[in-house]
């Protein structure tokens, strides 16, 4: 009998079939690279299932990730093109890693939105905001919740086609009553109802990232950038008005509506403090919407997309030709150190030294 | 949507004889890298033959839904449907002397029970078994990687009951003469309940099996649905449609009725033939196993000599 036999995969290719050329990031459970298949030379995105430290064998989020993109299927959603794994090396203890393969994409948003030179007209911020919603109401009528919500999760391609990627958070939803963890959304990004421990919420969380992120098409850095769960109510409150059972009926009911503190006699000015950066009256009226603090009067996807903001002149007009004026990759986990915000817990105070390990590497830099 | 889904692309079989195609051919490339200087009669004396396989995987089937109807907390339906699709996919290209079905079995459960949002932690989850409750753990943990991608991460599975649903409301609202519709729920989902120990789920769509499953506790009830299928459900489909659904209908009812259990004694014989034959590196109680465990711990320290004897030369 041979000594050992190493076990072939028909179905799954080996991760060999791929040359590493950077790391672009780090997801929720893993680390993404940018890899070129060596046969074809098709770049791709390669994302990392960690699983040295998975007591529970493959972590479920991955495998929610997997089951999700294998059925969605959409323009604005990331494309997930296979699966592969990679040989059991001493390094993994033998349990050997996996990896998801997308295709990739050039950009990030918040990468975009840290440099300085990369300037959105309306007509293209229009053009950003109509595909993310559409990514929303296609993942929404799928009945998936993204729960992850965040600028650096909304990939751009070269040619400026949005997609939503980052489902590591993501999770199938009912319309029944149900009691899922609060503990999702980076907390810049995270709606009141999360906040205050409602834990059967839908669609609507996301619609509150999408609410900040739209705002930061303008603003160019997170609008409310919160260091507790604590703080981040103070700066929505400040922001959306004071959070009482008048202005969202049955905010009373949630599990800290009384434990935290809640300022109180705030008026909203959603329009009037984003005034300053905003000045289309309909992108004001639609960012209103989002910014609802109350989870049921605020606007969904299908019809945000009906909103006049997408109707009127300016209307939409595509990336493409702005971008092809930049020829770097531009990743938020590559741009200088800002506003990096770890899931589920406060982000690092300002000033901050980024983790060691971050050096991007000039070949990336250059590539495109 | 099923028709869109991995299961309709890759994992419906033509029916009894595909099967038996594939299943053979992982039968015999495993006896091919093994048999050594055997002659035929040798090799089928010690090798498990096609049909003895099928007896062993119709076994640990039956085992395996008495471990999820014995489990606790009780599992929802879907969750034992699905770990039995994974089963049964997994033993269509892959032979039971590769990987014994014990193993696989209670991995397919694990993995079930996360892909149906029916998480259970590993610790618990090994409670549910007596003896070595951590060398299960590891097992179960070992397989689960080899187990997916040998499912080519085809991991949602539909399952016949939320169609069976879907009919009893459709029924309820387009095909109101029937009274007391809930009581063909119970022989209906007996139905489905038994069309998991065949290979209905690798033949046929959730949807066919759930409609065979309508018919038949109507009948059992004594109420006719032939005219909610031809005047209500099937009114828009053409003769031929409605034709191949017909044939579809008897041919569910008839994987399901054939359906005989497996007799002790057999399964035992099998099982004995199995100890000898299997493969000694999937066999996490194996020597070689342990060896090989061991030896790649070992590797694994030379590694780290080597990379910090690296890591000091740089400096």
């Amino acid at each position: 009998m041979p000594k050992t036999e190493e076990p072939t995969y028909p179905f799954c290719p080996d991760e060999t079939k791929y040359e590493k050329l950077a790391k672009i990031g780090q997801g929720t459970f893993g680390e993404v690279f940018k890899a070129r298949d060596k046969k074809t030379k098709t770049v791709v995105a390669m994302k990392k299932v960690l699983m040295e430290n998975e007591k529970e064998g493959f972590p479920i989020t991955a495998l929610r990730e997997i089951k999700i993109l294998q059925v969605l299927k959409n323009d604005n959603i990331v494309n997930l093109l296979e699966i592969c794994r990679a040989k059991a090396t001493p390094y993994n203890r033998f349990k050997s890693t996996v990896y998801l393969v997308f295709e990739f994409c050039e950009h990030d948003l918040a990468g975009l939105l840290s440099n300085p030179q990369v300037k959105f007209s309306l007509a293209e911020i229009k053009k950003v905001m109509q595909q993310l919603l559409n990514g929303l109401y296609y993942i929404h009528s799928n009945k998936i919740l993204h729960r992850d919500m965040k600028a650096a999760n909304i990939l751009i391609t070269k040619t400026g086609k949005l997609k939503l990627a980052d489902f590591g958070l993501a999770r199938a939803f009912s319309d029944k009553l149900n009691r899922y963890t609060n503990r999702v959304v980076t907390l810049w990004y995270r709606p009141p109802e999360l906040l205050l421990g409602e834990r059967n919420y839908g669609p609507a969380i996301d619609l509150w990232g999408a609410g900040c992120i739209m705002a930061e098409m303008w603003t160019r850095s997170p609008i409310m950038q919160g260091n507790t769960e604590q703080h981040q109510l103070t700066l929505i409150s400040q922001l959306c008005g004071s959070i009482t059972p008048e202005t969202w009926p049955g905010v009373d009911k949630l599990d800290l509506f009384t434990k935290i503190e809640l300022p109180k006699g705030q008026k909203r000015k959603v329009k009037e403090r984003l005034h300053g950066y905003v000045k289309d009256q309909y992108a004001l009226d639609l960012l209103d919407k989002l910014l609802t603090l109350d989870p049921t009067k605020r606007v969904n996807s299908d019809d945000a997309l009906n909103h006049d903001f997408f109707w009127v002149d300016p209307l939409p007009q595509d990336l493409n030709h702005m971008l092809s004026r930049h020829n770097k990759s531009m990743f938020e986990y590559l741009a200088p150190p800002r506003r990096r915000a770890p899931i589920n817990q406060p982000p690092q105070p300002p000033g901050a030294v980024r983790p060691a390990g971050h050096n991007p590497d000039q070949h990336f830099e250059r590539i495109f | 949507m099923f028709s869109t889904s991995s299961q309709s692309k890759y994992w419906l079989f033509n029916g009894e004889t595909e099967l038996t195609f594939h299943r053979t051919e992982a039968n015999e490339a495993y006896i091919r890298t093994r048999r050594g200087n055997r002659t035929d009669d040798e090799a089928k004396a010690y090798f498990l033959t096609p049909s003895e396989e099928k007896i062993l995987s119709r076994q640990y089937e039956v085992v395996l839904c008495k471990f999820c109807s014995e489990f606790t907390p009780p599992m929802p339906r879907c969750v034992i449907g699905t770990s039995l699709a994974f089963f049964k996919r997994f033993y269509v290209h892959n032979s039971n002397m590769d990987y014994h079905p014990k193993d696989i079995m209670l991995t397919c459960v694990y993995l079930a029970c996360k892909v149906e949002e029916f998480y259970v932690p590993i610790g618990q989850f090994v409670r549910n078994l007596r003896g070595d409750r951590e060398k299960f753990a590891d097992a179960i943990l070992s397989f689960e990687l080899t187990l997916m991608s040998k499912l080519n991460y085809h991991l949602t599975v539909h399952n016949p009951f939320r169609p069976l649903e879907g009919f009893l409301i459709d029924i309820k609202t387009r095909f109101k003469e029937i009274s007391n519709l809930e009581r063909i729920r119970r022989p209906a989902e007996e139905f489905i309940e038994r069309s998991l120990q065949t290979d209905a789920c690798l033949v046929f769509s959730p949807s066919q099996i759930a409609l065979t499953s309508l018919m038949f506790g109507a009948a059992k009830e004594g109420v006719s649905l032939d005219r909610y299928l031809k005047d209500v459900l099937l009114k828009t489909a053409t003769t031929r449609e409605m034709e191949i659904t017909m044939y579809q209908i008897r041919r569910v009812k008839f994987t399901v009725k054939g359906y005989e259990p497996v007799p002790r004694e057999q399964a035992q014989a099998v099982q004995k033939k199995l100890d000898l034959c299997r493969n000694q590196e999937n066999n996490p109680d194996s020597d070689v196993y342990k060896q090989r465990m061991l030896e790649k711990l070992d590797e694994e320290e030379d590694m780290r000599v080597k990379k910090r004897a690296r890591l000091n030369d740089d400096k």
